[in-house]
């Protein structure tokens, strides 16, 4: 802006060499201005699209090999997931169920079960069951929690009809407990 | 007045330089920028902790979308060439040249395979307004085993990643899995956006 205005008061003055260079002058601030603006947002869009991956190995399901590791039944955690982000998780003692219900809550639901669970059970072994009405966003949410705890040893495996009917029975209870 | 004038020069700076430095970055960044294509669904992933990047060649992506439907989407041009190809021959659907053109064009699609050729004579702004019905992945006709096993045998190194709308049914995912599993592909990347770790832990 001042160059302009420079420009137009050497040209009332009448023309000398030193303002006629200045006059050739561009003012580039705007031009700048709007180079900047561009980076910015390329430099945002392109950074931010870049996609993260969560790794997820699956069973061999041809692989007929029977010197897998027993699991024994006091390392075993199971958690089934169920509609409404429901999470059901129960240890076994002696073929008998011990079987609770909790959710994703960061501080009070299922990351505590695991975080303690890690702490007293030596090399936890983790099934994780979905049932057909849970979600996609559960079966990444439950083996995201795996990471955050540190359990590394889990899988994703079919449900069964014993699992469903503990599941129905404690809905069943539960709304027994609410009426 | 001279004495204004020579004030008002000494504060102008010379911006050539900064200017330059600007445009070349912002050329770097434009040349750099992938265009980001259209999705034919909504994809809205979960979040997770992980922070393992997506690779940018030999990614062969399946997505599920909110209501169900599966799509695939071949990043590469000339692999999508001798895809349709092969898929024509395997399915005897009789494309034209110009049909297999436009499939060539088409990044992600999700129309089962009776349908693909009505779809591909759709123009850009028919496509907008179609709802793509997804790729069958039935137990009894899975259409998305042929797509894939098709296109691994164009690109071997070809790994699986998969894009899932967090409120999808758990049960698509499930078929999807097991699709693959039966073609003896057990290792998955599944997209997700980033998200913070939670502290002390």
């Amino acid at each position: 802006m001042s160059e302009i205005a420079s420009a137009e008061g050497g040209g009332g003055k009448g023309a000398g060499k030193g303002r006629k260079k200045s006059s050739t002058r561009v003012d580039m601030t705007p031009m700048v201005d709007l180079g900047f603006l561009l980076i910015t947002f390329f430099m945002l869009t392109t950074t931010l699209s870049k996609q993260q991956i969560m790794q997820l190995n699956m069973p061999d399901k041809n692989d007929k090999k029977t010197d897998r590791p027993e699991v024994k039944e006091s390392q075993a955690l199971t958690l089934l997931l169920g509609e409404n982000d429901k999470v059901f998780w129960y240890t076994t003692k002696e073929g008998i169920p011990d079987f609770h219900e909790t959710n994703f809550n960061p501080t009070a639901g299922i990351r505590q079960v695991l975080l303690e669970k890690n702490k007293s059970v030596k090399d936890l072994v983790v099934v994780i069951k979905a049932m057909d009405k849970s979600k996609y966003i559960n079966v990444v949410d439950i083996i995201d929690e795996m990471h955050i705890t540190k359990t590394d040893r889990y899988a994703l495996v079919e449900i069964t009809k014993e699992d469903e009917t503990l599941v129905k029975k404690q809905l069943a209870s539960d709304e027994a407990a609410t009426n | 007045m001279g004495q204004v004038k020579s004030n008002k020069k000494g504060v102008a700076l010379d911006m050539t330089a900064m200017c330059d430095v600007a445009f070349l970055l912002l050329t770097f960044f434009i040349l750099t920028a992938k265009m980001k294509t259209p999705e034919p669904a909504k994809f809205d992933v979960p979040s997770s902790i992980s922070d393992t990047k997506l690779p940018d060649e030999n990614v062969l992506r399946v997505s599920i979308s909110d209501k169900g439907a599966v799509f695939l989407t071949v990043a590469e041009q000339g692999i999508r060439r001798e895809l349709i190809q092969e898929i024509d021959k395997m399915y005897k659907l009789g494309l034209t040249n110009k049909q297999k053109l436009k499939f060539e064009l088409t990044e992600t699609f999700g129309v089962p395979m009776n349908e693909l050729k009505g779809f591909l004579n759709l123009t850009e702004e028919q496509k907008k307004d179609y709802k793509q019905k997804g790729i069958v992945v039935d137990s009894t006709n899975n259409e998305l085993k042929g797509w894939v096993r098709v296109a691994k045998t164009i690109n071997p190194s070809y790994r699986i990643a998969l894009k899932g709308d967090r409120t999808s049914d758990y049960v698509i995912f499930k078929r999807v899995i097991a699709s693959f599993q039966e073609m003896n592909l057990n290792k998955f990347s599944l997209i997700t956006s980033m998200e913070a770790k939670p502290s002390g832990e």
